[in-house]
């Protein structure tokens, strides 16, 4: 099997969102995998000297898009979550940690986090949120206890941040395929037909 | 008629170059004209307090790696100009003089000035560059070059300007207004396509 999509990611990220739901079918369609790689999108924009600013035209612009984005993919969405952004840092961990027993299980969680936030507007940030969410998964309410506190989740996220950051990644979603970057949920279009290209080519 | 496609790009642009190859399909698939609005990113990044593109570090490199993948994927020939940005009032003002006086060369105009810049990599900042592409569209060179001057042409690309960033929350290049619905960038025209199709969603 040909190398993973690599897919760096954070959940305060509506463009990651919405990537999150549409990059698996893209991978599957051409015999890929995607290895998820949730960074700190907080510590990869402190890694930027001169980071794009966001006017609030734009801004206005970015919530109008993401909902819209969003109900062209048929997810829901409730444009602006409360509170926004908000801080990730509990489920990430819980991402990692589960990550390390079962990879297809953590991206059910990541799914499932991204929606409460995303979809319904709930701060991902509170563990009461996040425990509710646990028991459809079989996932135990104690590993939510355990993430908070576990020293290799806590490197997972370094580490994928600070190679997201040397391999010149400034946003999320950003995927890398063979080694070429794209960023955007929009790219995702681009990426199917990239690998559409090169099997024929 | 439905109406028309408004299509909002500084000639400086090179998704505005991107999507101007492509617009004209797409208008006509859905039975619809394209406004062509030229107008001034510079006066965007004063109020906004952006830069151009390229200017950031990381998000430009990307950006230059993107626009020629962007156009090698539609088949669309570009080359990065060594003089980037320029100054494109006086491309704009042409523009809107030939509009006024003769409308039917316009559009021409427009292509031919982008591919002067983005496939020749010729200064179109220089009006006798400009006078020279408009003498091979039949349009006198002198008039052209006072259309340029006109006051009142000034005053017009000034107003399309104003009411472009005041009015239609316009803040980059291409910016494509669909009965009232906004579209920015070039990867935005899939998008338009399935909007038109549809009719919104």
């Amino acid at each position: 099997m040909a190398e993973p999509i690599i897919f760096y990611w954070d959940f305060p990220s509506p463009y990651a969102y919405i990537g999150a739901n549409l990059i698996e079918a893209v991978a599957n369609k051409h015999g890929r995998a995607v290895d998820w790689r949730a960074v700190s999108i907080g510590h990869l924009w402190k890694a930027i000297p001169d980071r794009t600013p966001f006017p609030k035209i734009k801004m206005d612009y970015m919530m109008h898009d993401w909902t819209r984005s969003a109900e062209l993919a048929d997810l829901p969405i409730v444009t602006t979550p409360t509170p926004f952004p908000t801080d990730a840092k509990l489920p990430r961990l819980l991402f990692y940690r589960l990550k390390a027993q079962d990879p297809a299980k953590a991206i059910a969680l990541a799914k499932a986090v991204f929606r409460q936030y995303w979809g319904e507007g709930r701060d991902i940030a509170r563990p009461e949120h996040l425990a509710g969410l646990l028991s459809s998964l079989a996932i135990p309410e104690a590993e939510l206890t355990a993430a908070a506190e576990d020293g290799a989740a806590r490197q997972a996220v370094l580490d994928a941040t600070a190679e997201a950051i040397s391999r010149q990644a400034f946003g999320t979603p950003t995927f890398i395929v063979d080694g070429e970057m794209f960023w955007g949920a929009d790219r995702i279009d681009h990426i199917d037909r990239w690998l559409a290209r090169r099997s024929r080519s | 008629m439905a109406a028309p496609l408004e299509f909002y790009f500084d000639f400086s642009s090179p998704y505005g170059y991107i999507a101007a190859q492509r617009i004209d399909a797409i208008a006509a698939k859905h039975n619809r004209e394209v406004d062509w609005r030229p107008m001034l990113l510079g006066a965007v990044f004063k109020i906004a307090g952006t830069q151009p593109l390229t200017h950031y570090p990381l998000k430009g490199q990307y950006s230059t790696h993107d626009f020629k993948r962007s156009a090698r994927e539609h088949g669309i020939a570009f080359n990065m100009p060594e003089k980037f940005p320029l100054p494109t009032q006086a491309a704009a003002r042409g523009v809107y003089w030939l509009k006024e006086v003769l409308p039917a060369k316009a559009v021409p105009f427009i292509k031919a000035v982008y591919a002067a810049y983005f496939v020749d990599g010729k200064d179109i900042s220089s009006p006798d560059l400009l006078a020279d592409i408009a003498a091979g569209m039949g349009v006198d060179r002198k008039e052209l070059l006072a259309g340029i001057e006109n006051p009142e042409i000034k005053d017009k690309l000034r107003e399309v300007n104003d009411d472009a960033i005041k009015n239609r929350g316009v803040f980059g290049s291409p910016f494509i207004i669909v009965d009232g619905e906004p579209f920015w960038g070039a990867d935005r025209l899939e998008m338009i396509d399935r909007w038109l199709e549809r009719g919104g969603w």
